[in-house]
Order: C-alpha cells, then sequence, then structure tokens
C-alpha cells in the first residue's frame, strides 16, 4: 500500500502491526481492507490509534484467533478436546518444571554408601529410582543380607553423612517363620524394627529395617532387610506451575484446533474428511496418557505438603469425597438435562393480551 | 438481536456500504450513540456474512486501499424486517402503557 504523505504511511504501518492480533488467514483476507477503513476514520478525525483503540483492536484479533468456523459442530467437539489433551501435558510440564528448582538427591553411589554404612552390610544395594506423589524425584536404596543390628551405627552413618535425625524408632518384635510341627501354634523369632527419618537442607530421608535377632538354631540369625527412600522437599513452584501448565495447555490446545479448522474449511470434501478421520484417531489415542497426566495433576494438587511419606496416603475420607462428588456430579448432569429438556414456558396469555 | 447488529443491518439497508461507510451510518442512525470500533464492526460482519444475513457487493481497490461493499441479502432484509416490527410493537406497547399511567405526551 502507497501512503500519501509519510505520517499517513506512519499510522498505516502502525495499524497493520495492530492487526498481527488477528490470524494470518484472517489478515490475508481481511487486513488491506481493515486498514483502509481505520486509515479513513484517521483521516475524517476519529480517535486515531489511541491506547484503548488499539487495545480493543489486539484484543478483537485474539478473540478471533479464539474462533471456530459456524455450523461445524465437530470443530467444536475438536477443540474443546484438544484443549482437554493439552492441558493435561501442559500440567506435566509445568510440575516438571517446578521440579527443576528442588535439590537434587544424592547420586546412586552416594545412596550405596550411606546404606552400606548404615546397614553394616557392605554387598552394592539395588538402588531404584521412583516418582514421589508430586512426580519429583524419589531415590530408593534397598539391601537384604546378613548382619547384625546396630542404633548407633545407623545413627552415627546418617549424622556422618550431614542428615539431620528428626525421628529413631526401634523395637523388638516376634517374626513369624513357620509352624511347629505339632501344627498347634507358629514358631517365631525375636526381630528388631527399627523406623527412621532424617532431613538434610531441602532433601528428606525415611526408611526402616528389621533385623532378626533369634533363629541360630534355624540359621536366621543376623538376616537383615533396609529400605531407605531420599527425596527432595516439594518446591513451593510445584503447584502453580502445574496449574499455569494446565491452564497454558487448554488455550493452546483450543487456539490450535481452531486454526487447524479454519485450515481445513477451506479444503475440499476429502481433504476434510482425512483431517477430521485422523484427528479422531489422535485424539482417541491421546486419552490414556491424558488420563495419567490428569491423575498425576490431581496427586500433585493434593499430596499433603510436607508428609512424612513421599507417596498419598489414602485413608476412608477418600472414599466419601469420591461418594460425595459423585453423587454431587449425577445431581447437576441430571439438573442440567431436565432444564434443557424444559419446553420453554409461554408467557400466559393474561399478560400480552392487554 | 443486538442494537450494533440492527444497526448495521439497517446502514446496509439502503444501499450497499463499505466498511467507513457503515461505522458513518451508524453513528448517524444512533445519533451519536453508537460509534462502532472497527473490530466490532468486521466481528459483527463475519457474523452476519457466515448466517447469510449480508454479502460482498463489490470491491474498489484504489492506490494500495481496499474498500469492501456490503449489502443486505433477502434473508437479511427478511431479518430485519421481523425486527423492525417486533420493536415496532413493544415501542407502541411501552407508549401505549406510559399513556394509561401517566397521560399525554407520548
Amino acid at each position: 500500500m502507497v501512503g500519501g504523505t509519510s505520517a499517513s504511511g506512519r499510522l498505516e504501518r502502525r495499524y497493520s502491526r495492530l492487526l498481527r492480533a488477528y490470524p494470518r488467514s484472517y489478515r490475508e483476507r481481511r487486513g488491506t481492507e481493515m486498514v483502509t477503513t481505520l486509515l479513513e476514520m484517521a483521516e475524517a478525525g476519529y480517535s486515531g490509534p489511541s491506547r484503548m483503540e488499539a487495545a480493543h483492536l489486539v484484543l478483537c484479533g485474539l478473540r478471533q484467533r479464539f474462533r471456530l468456523p459456524a455450523g461445524r459442530p465437530l470443530a467444536w467437539v475438536g477443540a474443546l478436546l484438544a484443549a482437554v489433551v493439552l492441558g493435561a501435558f501442559g500440567a506435566t510440564a509445568g510440575t516438571w518444571l517446578g521440579w527443576q528448582t528442588a535439590a537434587s538427591i544424592p547420586s546412586d553411589g552416594g545412596l550405596r554408601a550411606l546404606n552400606a554404612a548404615m546397614t553394616g552390610m557392605p554387598a552394592p544395594a539395588a538402588v531404584y529410582h521412583d516418582s514421589s506423589a508430586m512426580k519429583g524425584p524419589d531415590g530408593v536404596v534397598r539391601a537384604d543380607g546378613t548382619s547384625g543390628y546396630s542404633a548407633e551405627r545407623i545413627r552415627a552413618a546418617l549424622t556422618a553423612a550431614g542428615w539431620r535425625i528428626t525421628s529413631f524408632r526401634d523395637w523388638d518384635a516376634g517374626m513369624i517363620v513357620g509352624l511347629d510341627e505339632g501344627l498347634s501354634g507358629a514358631v517365631t523369632v525375636r526381630t528388631k524394627i527399627v523406623n527412621y527419618q532424617a532431613t538434610k537442607g531441602d532433601l528428606k530421608l525415611r526408611g526402616d529395617g528389621s533385623v532378626v535377632a533369634g533363629g541360630a538354631d534355624r540359621g536366621l540369625a543376623g538376616q537383615a532387610s533396609y529400605r531407605t527412600d531420599v527425596w527432595p522437599r516439594e518446591p513451593l513452584a510445584v503447584r502453580p506451575l502445574t496449574v499455569a501448565g494446565l491452564i497454558v495447555g487448554l488455550f493452546v490446545g483450543w487456539l490450535l484446533a481452531a486454526a487447524f479448522a479454519v485450515r481445513v474449511r477451506g479444503g475440499g470434501r476429502l481433504r476434510r474428511w482425512a483431517a477430521t478421520v485422523l484427528s479422531g484417531a489422535g485424539l482417541a489415542a491421546a486419552a490414556v496418557p491424558t488420563y495419567q497426566h490428569y491423575r498425576d495433576a490431581y496427586q500433585v494438587l493434593v499430596y499433603a505438603h510436607g508428609s512424612p511419606e513421599p507417596y498419598i496416603v489414602y485413608g476412608p475420607d477418600n472414599a466419601a469425597v469420591t461418594l460425595i462428588c459423585t453423587v454431587i456430579g449425577l445431581l447437576a448432569i441430571g439438573a442440567a438435562v431436565a432444564v434443557a429438556a424444559a419446553r420453554p414456558r409461554r408467557v400466559p396469555a393474561a399478560l400480552t393480551a392487554q | 438481536m443486538q442494537e450494533p447488529t440492527f444497526l448495521i443491518l439497517t446502514a446496509l439497508a439502503a444501499e450497499p456500504t463499505h466498511g467507513y461507510g457503515v461505522i458513518r451510518a451508524v453513528e448517524e442512525l444512533s445519533q451519536g450513540d453508537v460509534v462502532l470500533r472497527p473490530g466490532t464492526l468486521y466481528g459483527a460482519l463475519d457474523r452476519l456474512t457466515e448466517q447469510g444475513l449480508v454479502a460482498v457487493d463489490r470491491e474498489e481497490a484504489v492506490d494500495g486501499r481496499l474498500r469492501r461493499y456490503y449489502r443486505l441479502t433477502e434473508s437479511g432484509a427478511a431479518a430485519l424486517t421481523v425486527q423492525v416490527q417486533r420493536l415496532r410493537r413493544n415501542a407502541d406497547a411501552a407508549a401505549s402503557r406510559l399513556r394509561l399511567a401517566f397521560g399525554g405526551g407520548w
């Protein structure tokens, strides 16, 4: 477009920039026409591109990006599903981002060394990597072997590795190892059970073990089994970023679906049909990961912050909440169906006859 | 039908008009009450075109500028007629009731 003067050229460029808020396909169709109208308004003395006017234009452009082609119910369904799917992935991405600010758990070697020092069993222990309820890292070291029990050894090993013990408990118990010959009762051997918790900076540790003290006649004495979990304290950013990721995902899903629908609309019948079938298949395939991501996001959001367990401990309350929510949900859906099915009531004739 | 939509259809009723012409006509018709912003105008034109109430009449491209003229379609004229009847009926009803309650002047 050729501007008459440099001032109108500047104005024209400014309008063109503002119109970038609109989708490209829309700009190609309407851009020149809209700039013409805007310039004609400016020339006629209407308020120029004031901040309010500019904001309104940009807002209209952004809203255009969310619009779906009219009379295409499948596009609506697709956009809704795409929003739900990308919302799930966005929530997981947000959680992941949140965890990047957490303290890192010790290396496998570090966990094995700590385990060896605590348990007195130098053989290499098994290390697993799990994820906690809030989808953070969780290192687990497990060891089974033979070693005498020493509370002092465990305490000293933890302290030497820089851990501050917050709870330590051990007690004697009987472990059933078989039935006696007359089948008149169980054979139990004396066993020491230990339970310990500690913290180090932003790391948490929790472990338990059992060491058989009796049972020498059966060759059981000293049989020991330990499990220790190490995981970082939940960073405060995890939950807000999970919710933010969910929201961003919802928007992006809808926007992509809207852009896709506009593009497909211009194609032939075969192309539209292929696009519908393929996106239907894609969305169907995404159902399982979407469910998993939402379940993870749910756990991230409901996990009891600061819990001594890295996992969600479900109690009877959870069943009650599920039941209450199910009943409320069914009632709401029933009411919605009833409202939708109800015929609009006619205004009584007496009111209109006057 | 919302007021801006009604006014846009009214603006196009007499003759095909381009974007800025519609804005000016709407302002005149509403005696300055309604000044359409371009974003609103084109959003409404998109919707009305999709509904088949309005169609592009012709285009004028001059000096890199593009004026696109819109006209009322037959169904647009029908929709506007229905709306006019409804508004007239409601306005008459309101005026007669006001006359009953407060007398004269209406």
